[in-house]
């Protein structure tokens, strides 16, 4: 199972591989540089936007979060606001730590067998990997704004210092490339060699992890390996913005097939599970407050009910009832 | 890694999906480690004919299959037309959102398993995970409601076929999860995956009056019709209040008379009417403590009103909404200021979080725990206590729906770490519990052979937890006292107890908190935990 769920996702990784070289040497090599990154991004804006208005739009009728210590309660009994906030301070609080540190994933622990008893161990592998992937990608993001804006802003040349502070190699290696290489391959290796993880991969969970790994090595071949002349990508980002798509020379191939990735993960990004990127703010397990007992929580979206009360009833029906021999309260 | 099963062998016609090895379980300490039955019950011929056990031998609804294949096929109609309900705002205002995130966007990384008290314990079952009901409803969905492209569904390799078979196993396996949510703590994006099987039961229940009988019939349908979920009628309460009265009498000399019906009561306290039948000495004690704290409370003999059980919590809306509003209109009459929950984890969540927005007007009564109450009481020193008469091993039972759903932590650590000189944890503890064993209900479902499953099973990892917080005083002589503020968890217990001897190899009590309060109390001639009736 695993070979053909890996199999099918490396597949299309490689089909999509080959379609880009192949645009890249035929005149159709426009599709790359002119249409697709505006299609791609359009797809990414409305579905991402689609995805949270759809889910936005789901009532939340009570309080469900899960609570990880003492809410609020009497004046004497020490609650935990962040754990259990109470408020919405509290909530944006819990929050923070969720997105910024993965507290819940810190949170698990493994269960080991060992002889013949469980083991509780520490499971802060995936949760180390997992934030060094996650703070990675997003300092390569920004980064990668360099090329977006003229002239560049001094804290993105600011970023780019500090990543490349340790100043190994010509050019510099960027610690976040090595941390998002770093962490991908823990991802893709504990998919692979944890039995029960892997029996129960699909398609789409591998397909995640290659796409990205390939955008990776692509941008690594570029800057280590191939270089590619960065005015000419530069002006081919600036030609984007400023909706004036260039045809760039002079580029490499690997761009291309660099692009290519991008574009499909741009497109695949908003149907997918990568789509936790936003729900993680709207999953109302964590960013609601823990105040079922002190707040009372009304329901904005019912229309209040039309009540026929049984005097009502009897009012309109009491000749009735009484040719039926019903009993009635009023004669 | 023997069991690996696919989601392809859900669908697979005729046999079981999978099989419980004894050998697989995870291990019990001592004396428990060699156990001379078979942990699980097997079906005889005749019970395999006319029950389904195709899913893991177990039988918690046991559904006959359809006598043709129109049945079979009308069977499948309705099942989809009760999920096309559950994705709809209007039909399913109240759990949709948790829903849709949890299905949406699970990364699929797994930690949750490792959370999981029945995956854990049953020696790591796939059909176990949090993330099987799922990821099988996703592919249903993904099929069926979404209609997706075959070409789509073979890419994402989410393809399943539909037949009685799959819908029988998904209906069992959604009564396979406690509803302990610990999963959902650890989800690193919020996925409520527990919830997940809670709206399979809904979908099985509302559409399809599918639901384990316990729950339905002779749960929730006979609360609203003779008063409580046992059976029990207004007339047969006032009988036991005399009765509990009597006992008290004898056990403290003290002459309390139980405030019934009480109007204009400052508090209605409404217990679990199991209380009634199997532990009437949970309500001696509660009347004991709130008489001696001069507290202006009374119970109710309307129709739910002394029932705190709601079980629709755990299979049905409807049934959630009807018993919720019975029980505040029974408050109302009475005029009391507020309704206190007695020991009842489940009552918890039902009256005080969930019924939030069903009680409009003046049926929102404010509802609270007892636990702070209890805490107030006996931290304020308003009852004298000492606590040598609790000179005994104790630990303590968190109920997940107070804990780790609502975040009522401290309280009842502050009461024991008073009464109780030999408290200890149970680790993990707190919020990081682990069920009972009988959540959601399972500790009143005695079908078959689910009973066995329960305490083999989803039990085992609590009795673990128990067997080692006393692991220091392992002698049967040595009597230890799990306190378990749930009737539920109570009822887990008992029947988990029983299953394994853990009176006779080890020497352990389960009961409430209020029972060791009042053990504690200084003025009373003898103990009141009687030990004799464990």
């Amino acid at each position: 199972m695993i070979e053909k769920h890996l199999g099918i996702s490396v597949l299309a990784i490689l089909i999509l591989n080959l379609s880009a070289l192949g645009i890249a040497f035929s005149p159709l090599s426009f599709l790359l540089t002119a249409i697709l990154p505006y299609v791609a991004f359009v797809v990414f804006i409305v579905g991402f936007i689609y995805r949270i208005v759809q889910w936005a739009k789901a009532p939340v009728p009570f309080r469900i979060p899960t609570t990880c210590g003492q809410q609020t309660s009497l004046p004497w009994i020490k609650n935990n606001p962040l754990e259990s906030p109470s408020n919405v301070w509290g909530a944006i609080g819990r929050m923070a730590m969720e997105v910024f540190l993965f507290r819940s994933l810190f949170r698990n622990t493994d269960v080991a067998i060992m002889g013949k008893r469980p083991v509780y161990g520490s499971a802060k592998w995936l949760w180390f990997f997992g934030l060094l992937f996650h703070w990675s990608l997003l300092i390569i993001v920004l980064r990668h704004l360099r090329f977006f804006i003229e002239p560049i802003a001094p804290w993105i040349n600011g970023l780019s210092a500090i990543d490349g502070f340790f100043e190994i190699g010509v050019p510099t290696l960027y610690l976040s490339d090595a941390a998002v290489l770093a962490g991908l391959t823990f991802l893709f290796l504990r998919r692979i060699v944890v039995p029960q993880l892997r029996y129960i991969s699909l398609v789409t969970d591998y397909f995640a992890l290659v796409l990205l790994l390939g955008i990776v090595t692509t941008g690594l071949m570029m800057r280590h390996f191939f270089p590619a002349d960065l005015l000419q990508v530069k002006n081919l980002a600036l030609g984007w913005v400023t909706f004036a798509p260039t045809v760039p020379k002079g580029v490499g191939t690997v761009i291309y097939i660099h692009l290519c990735f991008v574009f499909t993960l741009l497109a695949w990004f908003p149907f997918s599970k990568l789509m936790h990127m936003a729900g993680v703010f709207l999953s109302p397990t964590r960013n609601l407050a823990n105040d079922s007992r002190m707040r009372r929580h009304l329901n904005p979206w019912n229309a209040p009910v039309k009540v026929h009360t049984y005097e009502e009833y009897e009012e309109e029906f009491r000749e009735k009832m009484k040719l039926a021999g019903l009993p009635v309260e009023k004669e | 890694m023997k069991n690996n099963m696919k989601i392809e062998d859900f669908c697979r016609p005729g046999g079981q999906v999978a099989e419980i090895d004894p050998a697989e379980l995870i291990p019990l300490p001592p004396p428990y480690d060699k156990m001379e039955k078979a942990p699980i019950r097997k079906l005889t011929e005749e019970q395999r004919k006319r029950m389904d056990a195709s899913l893991d031998g177990v039988v918690a609804i046991g559904l006959a299959p359809p006598a043709s294949p129109e049945e079979e096929k009308a069977f499948i109609e309705k099942f989809l037309a009760g999920l096309e309900k559950l994705f709809s705002a209007e039909d399913n205002w109240t759990f949709l959102q948790p829903l849709t995130h949890t299905l949406d966007y699970c990364v699929k990384c797994q930690i949750c398993s490792d959370a999981c008290p029945t995956y854990l314990a049953s020696g790591r079952q796939d059909i176990y995970r949090p993330t099987m009901r799922p990821e099988i409803l996703r592919r249903i969905i993904s099929k069926y409601v979404k209609k997706e492209h075959p070409l789509l569904r073979k890419f994402k390799a989410s393809d399943i076929d539909l037949d009685w078979q799959t819908l029988a196993r998904l209906a069992e396996l959604a009564y396979r999860c406690t509803l302990c949510r610990r999963c959902a703590q650890v989800c690193l994006l919020g996925c409520d995956n527990a919830l997940v099987s809670r709206e399979i039961r809904k979908v099985f229940s509302q559409q399809m009056g599918i639901a384990p009988k316990e729950l339905h019939e002779k749960g929730s349908v006979q609360q609203l019709r003779v008063g409580s979920s046992t059976g029990m009628t207004p007339a047969a309460l006032k009988n036991i209040l005399e009765f509990v009265e009597e006992e008290i009498e004898e056990k403290t000399g003290r002459k309390i008379k139980i405030p019934v019906d009480k109007k204009g009561a400052d508090m209605l306290l409404i217990h679990n009417a199991g209380e009634f039948m199997a532990w009437p000495e949970n309500l001696e004690a509660f009347a004991i403590i709130l008489d001696a704290a001069g507290v202006d409370w009374t119970l109710s003999t309307e129709i739910a009103g002394y029932d705190s059980v709601n079980y629709g919590v755990w299979y049905d809306d409807v049934q959630f909404a009807r018993v919720a509003i019975r029980q505040s209109q029974a408050a109302k009459s009475l005029g009391v200021r507020k309704i206190s929950l007695g020991e009842c984890g489940h009552a918890h969540k039902a009256g005080i979080v969930v019924a939030d927005r069903i009680l409009t007007g003046d049926l929102n009564i404010p509802r609270e725990s007892c636990l702070p109450l209890l805490e107030e009481i006996v931290l304020s020193g308003r009852i004298k206590l000492d606590p040598s008469r609790n000179n005994f091993p104790v630990t303590l039972h968190d109920p997940c729906n107070m804990v780790r759903l609502m975040g009522i932590v401290a309280p009842q650590r502050r009461i024991l770490k008073k009464i109780c000189p030999q408290f200890r944890e149970m680790e993990p503890h707190g919020v990081e519990n682990y069920c009972c064993g009988g959540g959601s209900g399972f500790a009143i479902i005695q079908s078959t052979n689910f009973p066995d499953w329960r305490s083999a099973v989803s039990g085992r990892m609590k009795l673990k937890q128990i067997i080692e917080a006393f692991q220091d005083v392992p002698e049967p002589e040595i009597k230890k006292y799990v306190c378990a503020p749930c009737s539920n968890c109570k009822g887990q217990f008992r029947d988990m107890f029983e299953y394994y001897g853990v009176w006779e190899k080890s020497g352990i009590l389960y009961g409430g908190l209020v029972e060791l309060i009042v053990n504690a109390m200084a003025d009373l001639k003898k103990p009141f935990i009687q030990w004799e009736w464990h």
